[in-house]
């Protein structure tokens, strides 16, 4: 890249900025006041570790999560193995630590998944209002009816049960609560002047919809998708615990909780250190989730 | 459009959405690859008994057909015959329904109970020690695995300090009570067994108690935020400088009506404690839809299967449908519609 393409895109960075200056500040103003409330900078610092451990995992440990060694099984936390040794002698930190790459890759997909369709349903069906908006509303209504962990059952049965069908089995019940939310904040932004103002300037209804109604419908689908974030770690957890998400020998924590079942009573740390983990990783966003929705709901701040 | 109008409105809607549920069930059961036939008679039976139950039990036909067929059997109160247990569905429904009623019921009350206060504490000594407690508090509610917390739990309360029973509705070496209405506790004082009741409610408190943890976070939350909303507004600012009580303000003046968007919170969170049950029933060996739902789904008992997550989604929708009448009849600026 040659200079006066820096220059350009400097200019150009510049000039955005005045354009949005209004958004900007509001936006300074939100991040002032988060970093004003400890609880969401715990949350921040738990989702960070969690982060870390998950990216950094083979660094962390230097045992196999899948290894066997029998003859060490059911070992009790020591020096060597701060977890202890589970009931196939596997090293429980090193599985606790992969363990999180899993639980992070369903949650980030997940997440994609649904909150991408379901925003673009809510945010198309609100603005076009008529009969497409009473069709997906009522689809919407007929999943959310469903008993969602039972419908992931269901379908993850279905499907074969795995690591992949259990993201599939949760994208398919998760959608719906953001179609709603970003139907109704479609509604209200549709009657703003502003978007009159686009409308009557001639833009097309897909440029007002995807570049003028979606990013103001953004800050509830955020903080609804950081709440959800540790909702959907313990689903996925949940449907493992009962057999029907990841199989084993993967490090999957609801696995690993269920393998420590039989044993809790005397050889507690096989079920205790994977629980705690995910009560950690879901409680970080859970904090995060709750200071960003009283940041950016004016009505709580 | 007037009340009525409204609840008959609100009825048909939740006619239509039972319809898509049921819809929904048949598809997935329907697409599933593994054969329910295969997976009762196993690997060696003969291919003539093979067909011949695929026919008895109207697998053979094409899907249109057997979807009809459910809907009309549905309609008559016919659920079908259980794979697994060989007995009409609803006889096992009836029988497992009252007591995952019994123990949503319970947990409900405690998070209620303890929800309810917490929020109301938390509103009003916002940004202080008391609401820092009490949102970490139930936040820890929501990241709670059910089914981790019940294990170590019943670890710590049965196993370790003894204080609390086995898992399971009541002690081993006692009799269920003659069925009357199914629920335990009411058949067990209907025959006047003080005994089996203290029993069967000891057994309650653990399941109940983790089953009711994630309500009573979402009900403490919804009673403080709605209550600063209530505390902020003009008539309360009236109230206090006419020099009543702080007490008076909060309780008489503030509390109904913030009560009114955490009356909703209850209903909904109700429908989902049912299934919430799932897991919980699964630790604490608990007799209900939940085990009941998780066997029939590893038999692959189809039948049961659709039966059972309607029943759910019959009462969710129930509790949804109360909840939106209750809340037209409670808030009179609500508009029908």
């Amino acid at each position: 890249m040659g200079v006066g393409a820096g220059k350009s895109f400097l200019q150009w960075l510049d000039r955005w900025k005045t354009e949005h200056e209004a958004m900007l500040d509001d936006f300074k103003y939100s991040l002032h006041l988060l970093r004003r409330s400890p609880l969401s900078m715990v949350g921040l610092i738990l989702i960070s570790t969690f982060l870390f451990i998950a990216v950094f995992a083979p660094f962390l440990t230097k045992y196999d999560p899948i290894e066997q060694d029998l003859s060490n099984r059911l070992q009790p936390p020591c020096s060597e193995n701060p977890f202890g040794r589970d009931q196939l002698g596997r090293d429980i930190m090193s599985r606790v630590i992969y363990g999180s790459r899993i639980s992070l890759r369903i949650g980030i997909t997940v997440i994609a998944i649904a909150a991408t369709t379901g925003t673009v349903l809510g945010v198309v069906a609100g603005y076009l209002g008529g009969r497409i908006d009473e069709i997906v509303m009522r689809i919407t209504d007929m999943f959310l009816a469903f008993p969602s962990l039972i419908l992931a059952m269901a379908i993850s049965a279905a499907l074969g049960r795995s690591l992949e069908n259990t993201v599939v089995a949760i994208g398919m019940v998760a959608w719906p609560r953001y179609a709603r939310l970003a139907r109704g904040q479609t509604l209200s932004v549709k009657e703003e002047q502003f978007i009159e103002a686009v409308r009557s300037l001639g833009a097309s209804r897909k440029r007002i919809i995807f570049s003028h109604v979606l990013p103001q419908c953004l800050p509830p689908i955020i903080v609804q998708a950081t709440l959800n974030m540790g909702g959907i770690i313990l689903t996925a957890a949940g449907l493992g615990f009962i057999g029907f998400g990841a199989q084993p020998p993967i490090p999957e924590w609801g696995i690993m909780i269920s393998d420590g079942r039989n044993f809790i009573m005397r050889e507690w740390w096989v079920s205790t250190f994977p629980g705690l983990a995910m009560l950690f990783a879901v409680l970080g966003f859970n904090l995060l989730g709750d200071g960003l929705r009283d940041v950016l709901d004016p009505r709580l701040r | 459009m007037d009340f009525r109008a409204y609840v008959f409105r609100r009825f048909l809607l939740m006619l239509i959405v039972l319809f898509g549920v049921v819809s929904i069930t048949f598809v997935v059961s329907h697409v599933i690859p593994a054969d329910p036939i295969g997976a009762i008679l196993g690997p060696k039976a003969p291919d003539e008994v093979i067909e011949k139950l695929r026919h008895e039990w109207g697998l053979d036909r094409p899907l249109h057909e057997q979807f009809v067929n459910y809907v009309w059997n549905l309609l008559h109160g016919n659920l079908g015959k259980s794979i697994r247990t060989n007995r009409p569905i609803i006889l096992d429904l009836m029988e497992r329904f009252p007591d995952t009623i019994e123990l949503s019921t319970a947990s409900m009350i405690i998070a209620v109970c303890v929800g309810i206060p917490l929020g109301i504490v938390s509103a009003c000594r916002k940004d202080k020690i008391p609401d820092h407690f009490s949102r970490v508090f139930s936040l820890f509610g929501i990241s709670l695995p059910v089914f981790w917390s019940g294990l170590i739990l019943l670890m710590i309360f049965y196993y370790r300090l003894n204080w609390l029973p086995s898992p399971g509705p009541y002690s081993t070496n006692l009799r269920p009570p003659p069925a009357v209405t199914g629920f335990i506790s009411i058949d067990s004082l209907i025959v006047g067994d003080v005994g089996l009741f203290l029993n069967h409610l000891e057994h309650m408190i653990l399941p109940a108690f983790v089953l009711g943890f994630s309500s009573m976070a979402s009900i403490a939350r919804m009673t403080r935020s709605s209550m600063l909303e209530v505390l902020r507004q003009d008539y309360i600012k009236a109230a206090r400088s006419k020099g009543l009580k702080e007490r008076a303000v909060v309780f008489k003046h503030a509390l109904r009506n913030a009560m009114i968007p955490t009356v909703t919170i209850i209903g909904l969170n109700y429908g989902s404690l049912l299934e919430g049950a799932v897991l919980t029933e699964t630790i604490f060996a608990w007799p209900g839809l939940g085990t009941y739902v998780t066997d029939a789904i590893l038999y692959l008992d189809f039948q049961a299967v659709m039966s059972t997550t309607l029943l759910i989604a019959l009462t969710y929708s129930l509790c949804n449908l109360i909840v939106d009448v209750l809340y037209a009849f409670l808030d009179p600026r609500i508009k029908y519609g």
